[in-house]
């Protein structure tokens, strides 16, 4: 019998934010096969869920659009692989939906996230100056697989826009997330924070702070991916 | 910890998911329902706490009380411990994240004598006084427990009361007396360690006894202050070992662990008796689980956990009397299932093609054996009844099965041994690459490796090596250099331990209370992680010996008298001294002994009832 593909749509919020892609790998296996839902094994020396996850998340950041493909033995009871999946999930790692997926994840063409900064000394123009950021080249040292390099991270912005609120900046922001072009929304904040002079943050509790929430996974014509 | 209201410094700090908390499998209780509260504290990182198994018990046993509520503490690492310091936040235990000062019992599990150091910092974090006579009737009973505990007089300063022994029902108890006394009014810190100490079995309360020490430096006198206190306090035993509570929906750690597995515990004890393993002798008597127990318990676990190995753990797991039996019956249903087997201490003695051929079914790792000695005669004097037609037999069996690493574990400094012993190790060595080629059916494409570790011989009490005194550490230099010259072969690697960690542990094991005023200069002067080679400081502790005017070669480089007092006298862990001394003399004379499915050697563990090894051989 031919395995059959399965998207998994979950989010990843709360404490669960601070755990690792591996930790994620990981949780995620464990909770398949408790599930007991005929998942598909790879084959070889050491063999274990078939599970591949659409995106990197950084650590410490939150998501409501998360995805991962497994494939199981046999024709997919989706509403029964849901149910026995929501029953083994951490209440911090809510799953949302699962599917037979129609399109590979090399479609997916940008993400966006909502970022909330908030800082004792954010200037009062700190939204007008963030809109303004993309006008002009925004050069940080960004890792690459060949290591670090000097890099205009403009041309991975397809937009930002920010608006303060009672002293707290909000930043919506959709960047580049195809294979070739993936940028870690944590880029955004040190451009943002770089330009704002609020890189001396406070850690303390209730101190100086920023969170990055994942809202939406998008293809290439702008369209919600699925 | 709060992932919220912490955010900013958990962003900021190594491995956050060590202090985030809500586990699958963490116990969360209603506080209106509770009336004792336990933080049960591993003195080491959250990776190296969540993998035992003992805690996992002890855990499961304290929560399976509806009014007791035992949570999980860890030493934060090294840079959470900047920030705690710095913005003034409390050690706090991982379920509730409340302080651990605001508990009424904080608990040690004393693992090794290495991470005492962080025993210390964690009473500093917490907030709770150092020393056990600084503390009030509000802060906390401190309690310590584990393998260390049966000899842990330099930590006596500190600590309240030790738990003797094994303790999934003697801490439930202890939390009786402690609820009991709370609700009819009558406790006081001072009642209820004395009551514990008089009227329950297996608790040792240190500021219950006077030590007095002679001229030369050795304990001359110890004694209870009051005549209710029993003179010597014996260890507790689970002595149903087959219905003992075992926990079967353990805590699941998100992030990487080094134990991250379902953990069997197949029986405990050994039947063995090596002369220098402490474990061998204070486990005893041997008490076995039966097949049909272990294998629901594997079934429960894997239906509540997902993991995807499984490992048998015990002191020697092919000394169980089923363990053919047993790994039969678990293959029926792991295999088609993806689950590995795993069993990490196997001998070589006993190591079959058919135990082989079940732990290769799905994944694959490399073999340790664990010769320990290398020679026959030094083998014979340590009493590990292994022989190296045995080890050759072993690996051959491995090799047959495509293996080609085979990690074997020695001790360099065992008593009576010579350079002629140590030259036996790199030998046994070549004999196992010459067993590679000599296997028909070997993996042709793979050259063999042998990979030698040897750890520093660590005289430890309760074992007839309790006497013995530790070769110096230039002679353990001397030694493992001397290995290291004698290997000619790149396919065997070498590994040796650190001399100078040995020679603390070795100070420490069997340290009196003296040893109390090094532990808490050397807090002090900042240590902690002692157990991690990049923060033990070789350096920190000379400096603390020479402020606290202790000669720590009084505790290592000594033969002791057999009639000498012994800082752990006052325990009794069933086995007697009568006997340890009896194999200390048969080991100058490299005579082994006979093991307890051979013959009763009446070590004393008989004393203990149940249905133990010593009730079907003695009847």
């Amino acid at each position: 019998m031919t395995p059959v593909p399965v998207r998994v749509a979950f989010s990843k919020t709360g404490s669960l934010s601070f755990i690792s892609h591996l930790d994620l790998m990981r949780t995620v296996s464990r909770m398949l096969i408790r599930a007991d839902i005929g998942i598909y094994y790879t084959e070889g020396f050491n063999p274990h869920p078939k599970l591949v996850f659409a995106l990197p998340l950084p650590v410490g950041a939150e998501s409501v659009s998360e995805l991962f493909d497994i494939k199981v033995e046999g024709e997919p009871d989706c509403g029964l692989i849901l149910s026995r999946l929501r029953r083994e999930a951490p209440p911090e790692l809510p799953i949302r939906e699962v599917y037979v997926p129609s399109r590979k994840f090399r479609d997916i063409a940008f993400a966006e996230y909502d970022i909330t900064m908030h800082h004792k000394c954010m200037p009062e123009d700190a939204a007008e100056r963030v809109n303004a950021l993309t006008a002009s080249p925004l050069v940080l040292t960004k890792r690459t697989k060949s290591g670090e390099a000097e890099c205009d991270i403009r041309e991975y912005i397809a937009a930002l826009t920010a608006e303060l609120c009672e002293g707290n900046l909000y930043i919506k922001t959709r960047l580049c997330a195809d294979a070739e072009h993936y940028l870690n929304p944590e880029y955004v904040v040190r451009a943002v924070r770089r330009a704002l002079g609020t890189e001396d943050d406070d850690i303390s509790p209730g101190g100086d702070t920023y969170s990055i929430m994942r809202t939406r996974i998008l293809d290439g014509a702008g369209e919600d991916f699925r | 910890m709060d992932s919220r209201k912490y955010s900013g410094i958990l962003k900021s700090v190594s491995k956050p998911a060590r202090y985030t908390g809500g586990e699958r499998g963490q116990v969360i209780k209603d506080r209106a329902d509770v009336r004792c509260r336990w933080a049960f504290c591993f003195p080491d990182s959250y990776e190296i706490g969540m993998s035992n198994l003992g805690v996992r018990i002890l855990y499961g046993a304290l929560n399976s009380e509806p009014d007791v509520w035992c949570e999980r503490v860890y030493t934060p690492w090294v840079d959470m411990q900047e920030r705690m310091r710095e913005y003034g936040i409390p050690l706090s235990a991982h379920e509730s994240g409340d302080p651990i000062s605001e508990f009424d019992i904080v608990a040690f599990t004393l693992q090794y004598e290495m991470c005492y150091t962080n025993v210390l910092v964690m009473l500093e974090l917490g907030g709770i006084p150092e020393r056990a006579d600084e503390r009030g009737e509000d802060d906390p009973i401190v309690i310590g427990g584990g393998p260390c505990a049966y000899n842990a007089e330099p930590m006596a300063d500190f600590f309240d009361i030790f738990s003797i022994g094994e303790g999934e029902e003697a801490l439930p108890e202890l939390s009786r007396l402690y609820i009991r006394m709370k609700a009819d009014g009558t406790y006081s810190r001072r009642a209820f360690l004395f009551r514990a100490a008089t009227e329950l079995e297996g608790f040792y309360v240190p500021s219950l006894y006077r030590v007095e020490y002679g001229a030369d430096g050795t304990v001359s006198s110890f004694e209870p202050v009051d005549d209710r206190v029993p003179r010597r306090v014996k260890k507790r035993v689970v002595e149903d070992f087959d219905h003992a509570y075992f926990p079967t929906s353990p805590v699941m750690p998100y992030t990487e662990v080094v134990h991250d597995r379902i953990m069997l515990e197949v029986f405990r004890g050994c039947i063995r008796g090596c002369r220098f393993c402490q474990a061998g002798m204070v486990y005893r008597p041997v008490r076995d689980r039966s097949v049909e127990t272990l294998c629901r318990q594997a079934e429960e676990m894997y239906k509540n956990t997902g993991y995807d190995e499984i490992s048998l753990t015990s002191l020697a797991i092919d000394d169980y009397t089923c363990v053919g039996e047993l790994t039969d019956e678990l293959i029926k249903w792991t295999n088609e299932n993806k689950i590995s087997l795993s069993l990490p201490s196997l001998r070589a003695d006993s190591f079959t093609r058919e135990l082989m051929a079940k732990i290769s079914g799905v994944r694959s790792s490399g073999l340790t054996f664990a010769p320990e000695a290398g020679t026959q005669r030094l083998r014979d004097a340590i009493n590990k009844n292994v022989r190296e037609e045995d080890i050759l037999n072993a690996v051959h069996i491995a090799f047959e099965a495509g293996k080609s690493q085979v990690k074997l574990y020695f001790m360099i400094g065992l008593p009576t041994e010579t350079d002629e012993d140590v030259l036996g190790i790199p030998a046994l060595a070549a004999k196992v690459i010459e067993e590679y080629y000599k296997t028909e059916g070997r993996n042709k494409k793979r050259p063999p490796q042998v990979t030698i570790s040897t750890a520093c011989f660590i005289p430890k009490p309760f074992t007839p090596f309790q006497w013995a005194e530790q070769i110096s550490k230039e002679e353990f230099v001397r030694r493992q250099r001397l290995i290291a010259d004698n290997i000619h072969d790149r396919r065997i690697k070498y590994n040796f331990h650190d001399s100078e960690v040995s020679f603390i542990e070795a100070v420490l094991a069997r340290g009196d209370r003296r040893l109390g005023v090094v532990m808490s200069e050397m807090h002090r002067l900042g240590a902690c992680f002692d157990a991690w080679d990049e923060y033990f400081s070789a350096e920190r502790w000379q400096t603390a010996f020479e402020s606290a005017g202790i000669d720590p070669d009084f505790y290592t480089r000594r033969e002791r008298a057999p009639g000498e007092i012994l800082p752990w006298d006052v325990i009794d862990i069933g086995v007697t001294k009568k006997f340890l001394l009896s194999e200390y003399e048969a080991a100058k004379v490299s005579r082994p002994s006979k093991n307890c499915r051979e013959g009763c050697s009446g070590c004393g563990a008989l004393v203990y009832g149940g249905d133990t090894l010593c009730r079907k051989m003695r009847g």
